[in-house]
């Protein structure tokens, strides 16, 4: 099981459609592979193409050419719904900041999650989550946005982790936290990711926090487009 | 879970939710309102009077005829004289009439002098004939019989005494206390104009006016040309004319027939008209404002729908992460569309029913004073199968327009990436 493929992309080209001024690709990827259960540390400087690839590999954006293959699931071939339930189901995804539906309590959102993955309710899985991610138990009955940003993103972990997703993807999920709130929190999500078998695919142009991780990738090396 | 999502976003932004809720309302509550009071008082107008072929008059409009008549609005230009009355009485056709005499009031309720066939055949409703909740008809010169509402209003019993007042204005100058009247009878509810009247008999009406002339006292107070209560009752009190009288027929086929020849007749200029096809004619030109007012009405429900569409559409700017959160975690495009739509239901159907509370509540203001100014009961419940149809309509109306804000969530969380662009 360990020599699973989670992520294959291959002769991956993607580029804007409306941007008129430059005809040339964003992204230009021949090949690249991730492991399943592999934490990976993808940075690249600002504008480089990072989180149009998390899209791509979400399913939110259609790549221009090639294939993106998610655990022998090519996606791009899925129907658009299809590509959703995919989402749900497969991929936990935290981003930089606003990560929970405001007007919603906590439990609502992670419940909100864990329905569109298909995932049963379990209570008492949520409380383990709650236990490890050092959050009380009372904070699930609170609005979502009367919660740090800090414990928002701990709740947005444990809407990612919920259901077990193979694939994790997180874009800059730490960049409006502090130092020792973010560490924590990478620790956290590596841990849980690793007890779970699940590939970590974290994004972040913050370089020294790649030591927490298996492998880190610059995008340039990748990116063969200019 | 949509139905959820859709309920706490609006109580998120409950201020915007209300007001919406509100302007839909007051849209909802005119259009309602114009429709029920219009169908409450067409049914209050053809529940006045049924039975009655023929009402007969001078020759003026019809509608007018019919107002001051049945109605109590308005006032005669002109009075029938008491022998072409009796000619019309006479005539073979005829089975009843019943003479109204009107001109005086009490306290702003209007005295009808009429006969005592008036409580034998005076139909109201389906049919229904008036009946006595106290007392009994008027017998003497000075009897006066209630209306259910007069009696209720001005806290009267039998053998009260009141004094009539010249004119029908709600506080007049002139008054006839030299003849008191004494309160005989008290008439059940009936929901029509006859609560608010007050009856007494043509000679009663007679011996107050015995001297006056054209409408004023032929003598100044204290004059020895006044003649007393007492002094009237050994005068013959057979009236010289009357304002309008009700006519009922053997035979309904005769009542074109004898229409006509009132209208020919030769000795006065007099005007015999069907209170149905006067009625028509009354709701005819009323339709012209009506839909006038239904017009305007659709256009501030429209105007409020509009302004919930606007406000949605402009949130979803402010909403943008929310959406962002939803695609992320699966929700396909068309769930943001649903939940628009849902909200957009939510807020359209609570301004309905808040519309047509707030209508029952005017109604319930608006009841007894609409039964005081024209005697019409109305119902204050505006719920119809009518109204229902139309909160149905405009319940549509909204989703229809609610799809352009859904169909720009739908646009919006498709080209939405997994961050959101703050
Ligand atoms: N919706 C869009 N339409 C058109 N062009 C876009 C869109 N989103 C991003 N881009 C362009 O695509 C390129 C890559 O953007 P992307 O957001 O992937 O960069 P990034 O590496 O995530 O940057 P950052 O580190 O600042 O988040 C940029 O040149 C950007 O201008
Ligand atoms: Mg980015």
């Amino acid at each position: 099981m360990t020599n699973t493929l989670s992520i294959n992309i291959e002769q991956l080209r993607f580029h804007w459609k409306n941007k008129n001024t430059s005809n040339s690709a964003v992204l230009d990827i021949p090949q690249w592979h991730v492991q399943q259960g592999e934490s990976i540390f993808l940075h690249g400087p600002s504008g480089s193409g990072k989180s149009t690839l998390l899209n791509l590999i979400g399913g939110i954006l259609s790549p221009t050419e090639g294939k993106v293959t998610l655990l022998d699931t090519d996606i791009h071939q899925l129907s658009s719904t299809q590509k959703d339930r995919f989402r749900a189901k497969n991929i936990g995804v935290i981003f930089q900041q606003f990560n929970l539906v405001p007007y919603l309590s906590v439990l609502d959102n992670i419940r909100l999650g864990q329905q569109f993955s298909g995932a049963k309710y379990d209570l008492s899985r949520i409380q383990d989550l709650c236990n490890s991610l050092n959050l009380t138990i009372d904070l699930l009955h609170q609005k979502a946005n009367q919660l740090s940003t800090g414990q928002q993103q701990r709740v947005a972990m444990i809407r990612a982790l919920y259901h077990r997703p193979p694939l994790i993807i997180a874009d800059e999920p730490t960049s409006a936290l502090d130092t020792d709130t973010r560490d924590e929190f990478i620790q956290l999500l590596l841990q849980e990711g690793q007890q779970n078998n699940c590939t970590v695919l974290f994004v972040s142009h913050d370089k020294p926090l790649a030591t927490h991780f298996d492998r880190s990738v610059a995008l340039g090396e990748i990116n063969h487009a200019v | 879970m949509l139905y959820k999502l859709a309920w706490q976003s609006l109580l998120h932004r409950r201020t915007t939710a209300l007001l919406t809720i509100f302007s839909i309302a007051i849209g909802m509550m005119i259009m309602l309102s114009i429709h029920h009071i219009q169908q409450q008082t067409k049914q209050g107008f053809t529940n006045t009077l049924s039975e009655t072929d023929l009402i007969v008059g001078a020759r003026s409009g019809p509608i007018n005829l019919l107002l001051y008549s049945v109605f109590r609005i308005g006032s005669a230009s002109n009075n029938i004289s008491w022998d072409s009355y009796k000619t019309i009485k006479r005539h073979k056709n005829v089975r009843w009439t019943i003479p109204l005499s009107l001109g005086d009031s009490h306290q702003g309720y209007r005295v009808i002098g009429t006969s005592e066939d008036y409580f034998t055949y005076y139909r109201y409703g389906q049919k229904q004939a008036l009946a006595f909740a106290e007392g009994q008809p008027f017998s003497g010169v000075y009897d006066a019989v209630l209306g259910a509402e007069v009696a209720k209003k001005l806290g009267y019993t039998l053998d009260q005494k009141i004094v009539l007042s010249h004119g029908v204005a709600k506080v007049s100058f002139t008054h006839h206390d030299d003849k008191p009247f004494t309160v005989v009878g008290i008439l059940a509810p009936t929901g029509t104009p006859v609560d608010q009247s007050i009856h007494i008999s043509l000679a009663g009406m007679e011996a107050i006016h015995i001297d006056w002339q054209r409408g004023v006292p032929v003598a100044g107070i204290g004059s020895g040309l006044k003649i007393s209560a007492e002094e009237a009752l050994t005068k013959d009190l057979t009236p010289k004319n009357i304002t309008a009288f009700l006519v009922g027929l053997d035979n309904k086929m005769m009542t074109f027939r004898l229409q006509r020849a009132i209208n020919d007749y030769s000795k006065e200029a007099l005007m015999a008209v069907l209170p149905g096809v006067v009625l028509s004619e009354l709701w005819q030109i009323m339709g012209g404002v009506e839909k006038a007012l239904a017009f305007i009405a659709l256009l501030v429900i429209v105007a409020s729908l509009l302004g919930m569409v606007t406000m949605m559409l402009s949130t979803l700017q402010q909403r943008q992460r929310e959406l962002a959160v939803l695609r992320a975690i699966g929700a396909p495009p068309w769930f943001m569309f649903c939940l628009i739509q849902l909200e957009v239901l939510l807020l359209t159907l609570a301004g309905l029913i808040a519309g047509t509370l707030l209508l029952w509540l005017g109604m319930l203001v608006a009841q007894p004073i609409i039964q005081d100014n024209y005697g019409l009961l109305i119902e204050s419940n505006p719920i119809s199968y009518t109204n229902l149809l139309y909160g149905s309509g405009i319940l549509g109306i909204a989703l229809l327009m609610a799809c352009i804000p859904a169909f720009a969530a739908y646009r919006q969380s498709l080209g939405q990436g997994l961050t959101a662009r703050a």
